[in-house]
């Protein structure tokens, strides 16, 4: 409880980190709840009032129409849930597969097992991210899942290798030789040792990640990738909306602010928790 | 008058109730309370202490490159006379370049990674001699200076960077550049702590050599008893952040007065076999909520009301031995 | 020969293995999809018997080990097949629209490098005043813009609204002729003595060179001032310090090298993924690069594009890692030499 309240008070120094932490929580409360908050909740999903088509931001349509007649703004909060879905489920399946990864490979630092599995790591981090998240989601059926497969295949990488780091550094440190000799089985080791020095490191990078993870997904939605008409996205908002500037910029200006802010919120939260981790020491 | 005048010409650097604290993460550490003590010309100063108790952030207030978040709340370091803390930037960048120079503990952080020690040395050398002296002179006198350590083969030496050498040589390099540049007064911040021992001893052999050869005046910082002893004439005894006892070496050793000191001396196995004695219970103090009085009082056996209330005044015992205790006759 | 050439060389041995195992990953991606490749190649109204010949001729029968090898091989020779949308050979296209993406990405690339040491310098510097914070808030918001949407920014901004700049025009003005000999056109404008041209070009690379640039500018920036925060405390620059040495030689010398170490692999990193940022950035502004011809390709499901390009970054991509490591190495001596003693 106590150090709790320290780490709060130290996280909560920096205006900037609470602000971030603002911005994270209401996106999480929009994606779980919006569907009931929001003004127009049937105009997420197929809908059509050409008689409402493209009308300009208003005060019943806060951020317009798009060429369907849908409210953008409800469409906006509707598609919080799927983005945040892709974010958590591209993250907690690869960080962890990652981090065990690593681990395996820099706990058995030097041997065969070792090597293969940073040289898999390092060949998957040799493509460049983008490019071959675009490839799996081509090869496959544009939907949601296949994007999140995509982006979830090249992101564990990073995670390996930083717990890779982290492991194989620790590998030589006394007192895990001593755990060993002690009988101390792997899982213990893992959980009780390696795992507490990585976390500030990992816990960061999960936070910072996603933000660029939901980069990522807008990205491939952009491409028409992931989550498919009529449902809402960010990024093939954004699209659909490019050929029709500057006059209807409101279709792709909203949605593009809306990137904006979510991932703006994310890095500012990563970087209050990296403070408020990292300085422990000092 | 002209007694005076000699005596301040004999004192190479004086430090008057300095009081330094540290802002961490808007809480105050108040770690420096009124430290005072003098170092003649030639003289060889101990500053004994725990770790934490003040020394190194001492030592750092003396050429004045404390951190960014410490403040000073009172007192002066005055270096031949002049405050270190109202110096002009001119006045300051002389002293630091040949007036003071300070051994870290550690050479390993001391030393720029990424740069080769004929850089990291030259460039030191290139601001402490006149201007326009030729590369090929400064280079010399690098050279003579680690030669003077000791060190074999300092062109080699020259051309390597600090990972390339072991710590021993490494404090050798630091050394050096410290008194190639001619300056009066040591700063040694244990310096051979992160050594081995059998290094360490050589270290602290050379130190001895060079400022007895050279007539340099050392302020040797130290949390070992046996180097002190062997290393210094006069000594101070520091806890948490205040002088509590100083005096000739010997005297402190022979006749320690204050409760601190006795302890720390009983500390210490002795050949003559009286057995191993025990700590001192109880911690130092949380420099956050530092004790009111003496700073030892919670951990003193002989502590009385005053004692907790009133920072006791460091007092001349007896001749060039001084106490901050109100009873300190009274302890064996 | 020196510790530096050897560790180079192993640097380059497993960067050819790394190789190896993309291509392996790539090739299979290229046989996983379903459908008879010949008959995709071929279309429907042709003939069974001669879709046969194709299939043997392209050694679609073999067995797969064998596949890949005829595969690589013609890799190698750069035979990376024909593209089902422009019916030309890949190699071919790539000749065409490489180029330019290499010219975009070396503008989006380079001269950052300069401003993320600057704005980092000076946010170190002026650490906790105004200039710091400008930076600090600025780099904030603009890092958590993905380059797409700067793209769809610019767009509007300079496109629409303020047409000062160049948008949707491809490279260069109609009535300027640049003959190509590197294909970067500032330089080739330049080689061919036409100044005028090559302002031109430059002018035309602006806003998407800017697009993908700024995110990993300022977050280089970001990453230059912590760490020459990080690196002022250090006992190193407190001993230079006590030792009399100006504060802007230290800052300039002693202070900036090692906080820099570590963000030129970042540095690397980003140069290297610029390529992956340049899909959409190219599509939007209708820039005539590689990114633009891979996004019609995966579009279009053109397998052998597809496969070509990813392989093609992939090797780029290697590259400049490679590079970048070669930089590190010879910046920081620790990563060079063997200990003495």
């Amino acid at each position: 409880m106590e150090a709790l309240k320290r780490n709060w008070l130290k996280f909560s120094e920096s205006k900037i980190s609470v602000i971030g932490l603002v911005i994270v929580s209401a996106f999480f409360f929009l994606a779980i709840f919006g569907k009931y908050l929001v003004p127009y909740p049937e105009h997420i999903g197929s809908y059509v009032d050409f008689a409402s088509a493209g009308l300009p931001p208003s005060s019943k349509y806060l951020c317009g129409t798009d060429l369907m007649g849908r409210d953008i703004f409800s469409r906006i909060i509707g598609s919080f849930r799927n983005t945040l879905l892709m974010g958590v489920i591209v993250l907690c399946i690869s960080a962890p597969v990652g981090f065990m990864v690593g681990v395996i490979a820099g706990y058995n630092k030097g041997k065969l097992i070792d090597t293969i599995l940073m040289r898999v790591t390092d060949i998957f981090l040799a493509i460049p991210p983008l490019v071959l998240a675009l490839a799996i989601a081509s090869v496959l059926e544009p939907n949601l899942t296949n994007s999140m497969l995509a982006i979830t295949v090249m992101w564990w990488p990073w995670y390996a290798r930083l717990s890779y780091g982290v492991t194989s550094s620790l590998r030589s440190e006394n007192y895990i030789i001593y755990a060993e000799l002690t009988g101390a089985k792997l899982p213990h080791i893992i959980f009780k040792e390696i795992l507490p020095n990585c976390l500030s490191a990992v816990l960061t990078k999960m936070t910072l990640d996603m933000g660029y993870v939901i980069i990522m997904g807008a990205t491939l939605s952009y491409a028409g990738l992931g989550e498919q008409a009529p449902k809402p996205a960010l990024g093939s908002m954004i699209s659909s909306g490019v050929k029709y500037m500057p006059n209807q910029w409101w279709l792709t200006i909203f949605p593009a602010i809306a990137i904006i802010l979510i991932v703006l919120g994310f890095n500012l939260l990563g970087d209050g928790i990296s403070n408020m981790l990292g300085t422990e020491e000092s | 008058m002209g007694n005076m005048d000699n005596a301040q010409k004999d004192t190479i650097l004086e430090v008057k109730d300095l009081s330094v604290s540290f802002n961490v993460y808007g809480r105050i550490s108040h770690v420096l309370d009124g430290i005072s003590f003098k170092v003649k010309k030639g003289e060889r100063v101990g500053l004994v202490g725990e770790s934490g108790c003040g020394k190194t952030t001492t030592l750092k207030a003396v050429l004045n490159v404390l951190p960014k978040n410490a403040i000073i709340n009172r007192g002066e370091v005055l270096f031949e006379g002049q405050n270190v803390f109202a110096m002009k930037d001119s006045e300051l960048a002389a002293m630091r370049r040949t007036g003071a120079g300070m051994i870290f503990q550690d050479p390993s952080s001391a030393l720029n990674p990424v740069f080769s020690i004929e850089k990291q040395f030259i460039t030191a050398l290139k601001y402490a001699k006149p201007k326009n002296t030729p590369a090929r002179e400064l280079h010399d006198i690098a050279v003579e200076a680690l030669n003077s350590v000791m060190l074999p083969d300092p062109d080699r030496i020259m051309k390597s960077y600090p990972f390339q050498l072991s710590g021993g040589m490494k404090q050798r390099v630091c050394i050096a550049m410290t008194i190639a540049a001619g300056r009066q007064l040591l700063l040694a911040d244990e310096p051979g702590t992160s050594l081995d021992v059998t290094i360490q001893d050589q270290i602290l052999r050379l130190i001895n050599k060079l400022v007895l050869d050279n007539h340099l005046s050392v302020i040797m910082v130290a949390h070992s008893l046996g180097v002190i002893r062997e290393s210094t004439s006069y000594v101070n005894i520091m806890y948490a952040g205040t002088v509590v006892e100083s005096g000739k070496t010997d005297d402190v050793f022979q006749n320690p007065k204050h409760p601190y000191t006795v302890a720390l001396m009983s500390c210490v196995p002795k050949l003559t076999g009286e057995g191993i004695a025990e700590g001192i219970p109880g911690r130092v103090p949380d420099y956050m909520v530092p004790p009111k009085g003496c700073r030892f009082s919670p951990r003193c056996p002989y502590a009385q009301e005053i004692c907790h209330t009133q920072k006791p005044p460091h007092v001349e015992i007896s001749p060039g031995h001084w106490v901050s205790c109100y009873y300190a006759n009274e302890v064996i | 020969m020196s510790k530096l050439h050897t560790t180079i060389l192993k640097r380059l041995g497993w960067a050819l293995v790394v190789l190896f195992g993309l291509s392996v990953i790539i090739f299979s991606l290229m046989r996983v999809i379903p459908g008879d490749p010949a008959r995709l190649a071929l279309g429907p109204t042709v003939p069974e018997e001669v879709v046969e010949q194709y299939r043997e001729k392209m050694h679609y029968n073999d067995p797969l080990p064998m596949q890949y090898y005829y595969w690589i091989t013609g890799v190698v020779k750069g035979d990376l097949g024909v593209s089902t949308v422009t019916h030309r050979s890949v190699t071919r296209d790539f000749a065409e629209f490489l180029p330019a993406t290499l010219e975009l990405v070396i503008w989006a690339g380079i001269p950052p490098i300069f401003f993320a040491l600057l704005l980092g310098v000076l946010g170190a510097m002026y650490n906790n005043r105004w200039p710091d914070y400008i930076i600090r808030f600025s780099s904030y918001i603009i890092i958590a813009t993905p380059a797409f949407v700067w793209a769809v920014l610019f767009l509007l901004i300079f496109g629409y609204w303020f047409p000062i700049l160049p948008s949707i025009g491809g490279r260069i003005s109609m009535g300027f002729s640049v003959p190509p000999v590197t294909g970067l056109m500032v330089l080739d404008a330049l080689i061919d003595g036409q100044p005028a041209a090559a302002w031109d070009a430059f002018l035309h690379l602006l806003l998407p060179a800017l697009a993908l640039a700024l995110g990993h500018t300022m977050q280089e920036a970001r990453l230059t001032r912590s760490y020459m925060l990080e690196n002022a405390g250090k006992d190193y620059i407190t001993m230079i310090t006590s030792q009399g040495v100006p504060r802007e030689v230290i800052n300039r010398q002693f202070l900036l090298k090692p906080s820099i170490i570590p963000t030129v692999s970042i540095m690397g990193l980003d140069i290297a993924s610029i390529f992956g940022n340049a899909f959409l950035v190219e599509t939007i502004f209708n820039w005539p690069g590689i990114s633009r011809y891979a996004m019609n390709a995966i579009l279009g499901k053109d397998i052998n594009a597809v496969c070509g390009v990813v392989l093609l970054l992939g090797v780029i991509f290697i590259l400049t890692n490679l590079l970048v490591d070669i930089v590190v190495i010879m910046l920081d001596p620790r990563m060079r030499q063997s200990r003495t003693k």
